[in-house]
């Protein structure tokens, strides 16, 4: 319970904070008789302005992040606003109270939601890819060492540290990087002062609100709709399972930059029309932070539709060049105010552009060469046009694009569903279809210019999608589908308000319509709902000690505050072995901070980045000065070209010597749950095996020094037969060992059957398995809480062959729900 | 009832008793049905990474002909995930390359259970089933695999064979 009120209080926190820094703009822009709607677009304005001016800091001003300074100054220019505006403020809460409270019933449930989804065990960053990982260990760079001068504040990766180097570093230094939304967690984080990992759900929860808020300002304003009839078009964002997918895959940044993409062309319809501030700086401040939030697919989200705009504004209004100059003249020096190194991220946007198509070639002047590879691309590409009918991925993308599906199938039944649906692409792809003809009617219904415009740039983009269906690159196709949802969804919702209106006043066969428009797009509504539901109870059932699907990390969890202070105690740098998933190496990197670490050869076989790529070579060879200043010009940093160079001259050593001397010193490993001794370490000689403590789904920690128990006289001379090393028993023997809180599972393999070997102490489980007569006994004791030790006797048949003990530890203590149970 | 409907017009909540309601209620269903379908049918397998470390290990071992090894890897990898279906096929491969004409036909029965629309699986089921003697199974085999895939050659011909005979 009070775990939930915790959650609730943070989201509302963090919605009250971007309320507060952007009131002031809201106010002041909004006109007077619509004061109370232009409210909405508070947070909106709110979050953009923090983020620039967070941006600004990394990037212009070379100085950390401050946001109290930030944040008061924009919150107190609010608080200006408020008071100047105070009559029409009131005037229009009291004019709308009685809708405020109904239209505010699904945010407020959202919230609930939301925050019920994470009350067991707090806000936690979930992860089915690396992104998230990597975004909570660069802003952390963000808030603790980049720009302050510490030690650790340089772009120069460590090897002792790679994993955990190699995300945060080098990004977050980085000048070509989207580092508006990171501004956003690292703000709330430092406000509240918890880690970002755990602000990275509020974030998202806060930015979901946010995102529903401005879709119905759009409706009131862009699509003329009344707020009786435009407030269920925010719900089926509210509900969309597509942004679950977007919280566990890491595509925040696609996320927080949907309104902006979605209202952009609105506000520079409404400059062109008036060229008044109130259009002009909302448009800049929307370009400003689509290129810090999100610029890859600017040149279709934005700039296409944008360009529409004026398209329609000169054609069809007849707007006058000098209007347009007008309006160009404004927008240019307030861009460049709110971003000021907009140039910076535009041309390394153009040159990425430029770099990874034709264009490049055109530019390079190799007209013929250009031209021929695009016809080339062109034919190869229409030939595959059978594919459209026959793809058995049309189920998959119509599964996560509406949401049939998680895009992790963690309920059985929702398995189920997809495999079942597997088999038949032609009705997924008549459904996708039939989703976004929905769609198409609901944005063109009104004929608004806005709607026309984010209709045709939908209708544009999913078609030139089909490109990659014919060339059977169909992750492509879906990943670029994915960018035409936000105006998917924005028609489906436009369509579901259309048919109500035609059931509740249109006679005969318009109401008939309406019921088909309000049955089609409700399906769309349960589907969601349902894969809502699926996820979040699915989410709210598990935590980090049993959840195989999603990887989730808060530092200040017991598991990983015990599991750090547990690898803390080596004292040398810690080898992780055996893990073969990069994502859960970043994982496990992330959850270790700030230990020293390396990894072992079994998991950077798996790791093909960075100084493992080639090991012969040193990743920074500091002596190539050229080279190094191509390096470094890339950065954003306050220290000198020579602070940097002696710094990467630390690191200049070929990977395959500095491993040589990590594993020669390294006393502890991590490997995967349930493994042992790691191979990258010398076999061991005698029978008893390592020390190993458990940490359930996390890692299993291997000591390489000492013995796990101490063992009394009783078993016989170490020796040798085909079958490996073995001692016999000869006697009862004591094993006892010194440990905390939990269980310990004794694990004894030997030749004979089942009984022939017997432990004793107080066991609560004992498990036999029988290898064709090798016996494995594996037996649980819980350490006594009086003298923190356990004692066991080994018992049985003289003269039987003992192939191995080993013990491992599983700290119960840590409270986690599903913990180890034996 | 009416007292409550005019409590409700009292507080501004007139909103209950239009159709406005409609999102809500199916909202609010679509996540009930959800979270049950959770609590009856239970989570899905998971991956499995121990497994497929496992898997990638055998096919390692496959790849340069170490078979014993491999088989030992790939069923390390199906103890580890006992519902992953490529574990099997690898394993039965391995059988058939022995000639071990049981287990691959264990191994292959129990791939096209978790893969019944995989018409590679039921040939390779066949021609275990063949070499055993079974050839009316076998048959049955070569059919389902001919219904899955037309161009299934050694489908085709077992059953032209089987025709003549």
């Amino acid at each position: 319970m009070l775990t939930l009120l915790i959650n609730i209080g943070s989201l509302a926190f963090v919605l009250g904070l971007w309320t507060a820094a952007g009131i002031g703009p809201s106010l002041m822009l909004s006109p007077k008789t619509r004061v109370f709607s232009w409210l909405l677009l508070a947070p909106l304005l709110g979050l953009m302005l923090i983020a620039a001016v967070g941006v600004a800091r990394i990037e212009y001003l070379l100085v950390p992040p401050n946001p109290v300074l930030d944040c008061g100054v924009l919150a107190s220019l609010g608080l200006a606003a408020l008071y100047v505006r105070r009559p029409y403020v009131y005037r229009g809460f009291k004019r709308y109270r009685p809708l405020v409270m109904r239209l505010s019933i699904p945010y407020m449930s959202f919230l609930f939601l939301y925050a019920l989804v994470f009350a067991p065990n707090g806000f936690e960053t979930l992860s089915t890819g690396s992104d998230e990982v990597m975004y909570g260990m660069e802003q952390e760079e963000l808030m603790h060492n980049v720009h302050r001068g510490t030690p650790d504040d340089s772009p120069i990766m460590r090897l002792d540290h790679y994993v955990q180097d190699y995300p945060a570093r080098e990004i977050s230094h980085y000048k070509d990087w989207r580092r508006g939304p990171d501004m956003l967690t690292v703000t709330t984080a430092m406000l509240l002062n918890v880690p970002p990992q755990r602000v990275y759900p509020i974030t998202f929860g806060a930015l979901t609100l946010v995102l529903a808020m401005s879709v119905l300002f759009l409706c009131q304003y862009g699509f003329n709709m009344r707020l009786r009839q435009a407030w269920p078009v925010p719900i089926f964002f509210l509900i969309s399972s597509g942004l679950w997918t977007l919280n566990v895959q890491g595509n925040f940044n696609n996320l927080s930059s949907w309104p902006l993409f979605l209202l952009g062309p609105w506000f520079l319809l409404q400059a062109l029309r008036r060229v008044r501030l109130r259009w002009v700086f909302p448009f800049a401040l929307i370009v400003a932070s689509v290129y810090s939030f999100y610029y890859e697919p600017a040149l279709v989200s934005l700039l296409l539709p944008c360009g529409l705009a004026i398209l329609y504004c000169v054609l069809w209004r007849r707007t006058s060049p000098l209007k347009l100059l007008l309006v160009a003249g404004l927008l240019v020096p307030l861009v460049l105010m709110l971003n000021p190194t907009f140039p910076v991220k535009l041309s390394m946007s153009t040159e990425i552009a430029a770099r990874s198509t034709t264009i490049g070639g055109f530019a390079k002047g190799a007209f013929a060469a250009a031209a021929r590879d695009e016809i080339s691309w062109l034919r190869q590409s229409t030939q595959g046009w059978r594919n459209l009918g026959r793809s058995d991925w049309w189920p998959h993308a119509t599964n996560v694009l509406f949401g049939m599906a998680a895009s992790i199938d963690v309920s059985e039944l929702n398995t189920r569903v997809r495999n079942n649906l597997l088999g038949h692409p032609l009705p997924c792809l008549l459904s996708l279809y039939a989703v976004y003809t929905i769609s198409c009617f609901g944005l063109f219904h009104n004929r608004r210019p806005v709607g026309i415009i984010g209709g045709a740039v939908m209708i544009v983009w999913f078609l030139a999608a089909h490109m990659f269906v014919m060339q059977k690159q169909f992750f492509t196709f879906y990943r670029s589908a994915m960018y035409t949802m936000p105006f998917a969804i924005l028609g489906l919702g436009l369509a579901f308000s259309q048919g109500r209106v035609y059931l509740q006043s249109r006679p005969g066969q318009a109401r008939l319509w309406g019921g088909i428009l309000v049955g089609l797009t409700g399906v769309f509504l349960f589907v969601n709902a349902f894969t809502s539901g699926a996820l979040g109870a699915y989410v709210w059932s598990h935590s980090v000690c049993d959840d195989r699907w999603i990887r989730r990390t808060n530092p200040d969890a017991a598991e990983w505050r015990s599991l750090r202070s547990t690898l803390s105690q080596a004292g040398s740098p810690i080898l992780i072995s055996g893990f073969i998933e990069p994502q859960r190496l970043l994982w496990l990197g992330s959850g270790i901070k700030p230990l020293a670490h390396f990894m072992g050869k079994s998991s950077s076989d798996a790791w093909v980045f960075g100084a493992h790529a080639t090991p012969n070579e040193p990743f920074y060879p500091v002596r190539d000065v050229a080279a190094m200043n191509r390096v470094l010009n890339r950065f954003y940093t306050r220290r000198s070209k020579a602070e940097l160079i002696r710094m990467a001259e630390k690191e200049n050593t070929p990977w395959n010597e500095a491993y040589r001397k990590f594993l020669a010193k390294s006393v502890m490993a991590m490997v995967p749950p349930r493994h042992d001794w790691p191979a990258e370490w010398e076999p061991r000689t005698d029978i008893f095996g390592p020390m190993v403590l458990e940490f359930p789904n996390i890692a299993a920690v291997v000591y390489r020094g000492g013995d796990a128990f101490s063992v009394s006289d009783g078993l016989g001379p170490l020796s040798e037969d085909r079958h490996g090393r073995y001692r016999e028993f000869i006697d009862n023997t004591q094993l006892a060992a010194q440990q905390e809180l939990g269980w310990v599972q004794i694990s004894v393999i030997f030749d004979g059957a089942p009984h022939d070997l017997n432990l004793t102490g107080e066991p609560m489980v004992r498990v036999d398995k029988d290898y064709a007569g090798v016996t494995a006994t594996e037996s649980f004791f819980r350490v006594q809480e009086s003298t923190s030790s356990v004692h066991v006797t080994l018992a049985g048949k003289t003269g039987t062959k003992i192939r191995s003990i080993t013990m491992r530890v599983v700290p119960v203590a840590l409270g986690c729900r599903a913990c180890f149970q034996p | 009832m009416s007292g409550l409907l005019s409590a409700m017009n009292h507080l501004g909540l007139r909103f209950f008793r239009s159709s406005a309601v409609l999102p809500g209620v199916i909202i609010l269903i679509g996540l009930t049905c959800g979270a049950l379908s959770l609590a009856v049918f239970g989570p899905s397998d998971p991956p499995s990474p121990e497994s497929d470390a496992w898997y990638v290990k055998g096919s390692q071992l496959a790849s340069t002909s170490q078979l014993d090894e491999a088989v030992e890897a790939f069923q390390a990898a199906q103890r580890a995930d006992p519902k992953k279906a490529d574990t099997y096929f690898a394993l039965g491969t391995i059988w058939l390359q022995k000639r071990d004409w049981r287990r691959a036909e264990t191994s292959f029965a129990s791939f096209v259970k978790l893969r019944p629309k995989s018409a590679q699986g039921w040939v390779l089921l066949a021609r275990s089933r063949l070499e055993l003697g079974n050839t009316s199974s076998a048959m049955l085999a070569y059919r389902k695999a001919l219904s899955l895939d037309g161009s299934a050659q050694e489908a085709k011909d077992a059953l032209h064979r089987f025709a003549r005979q």
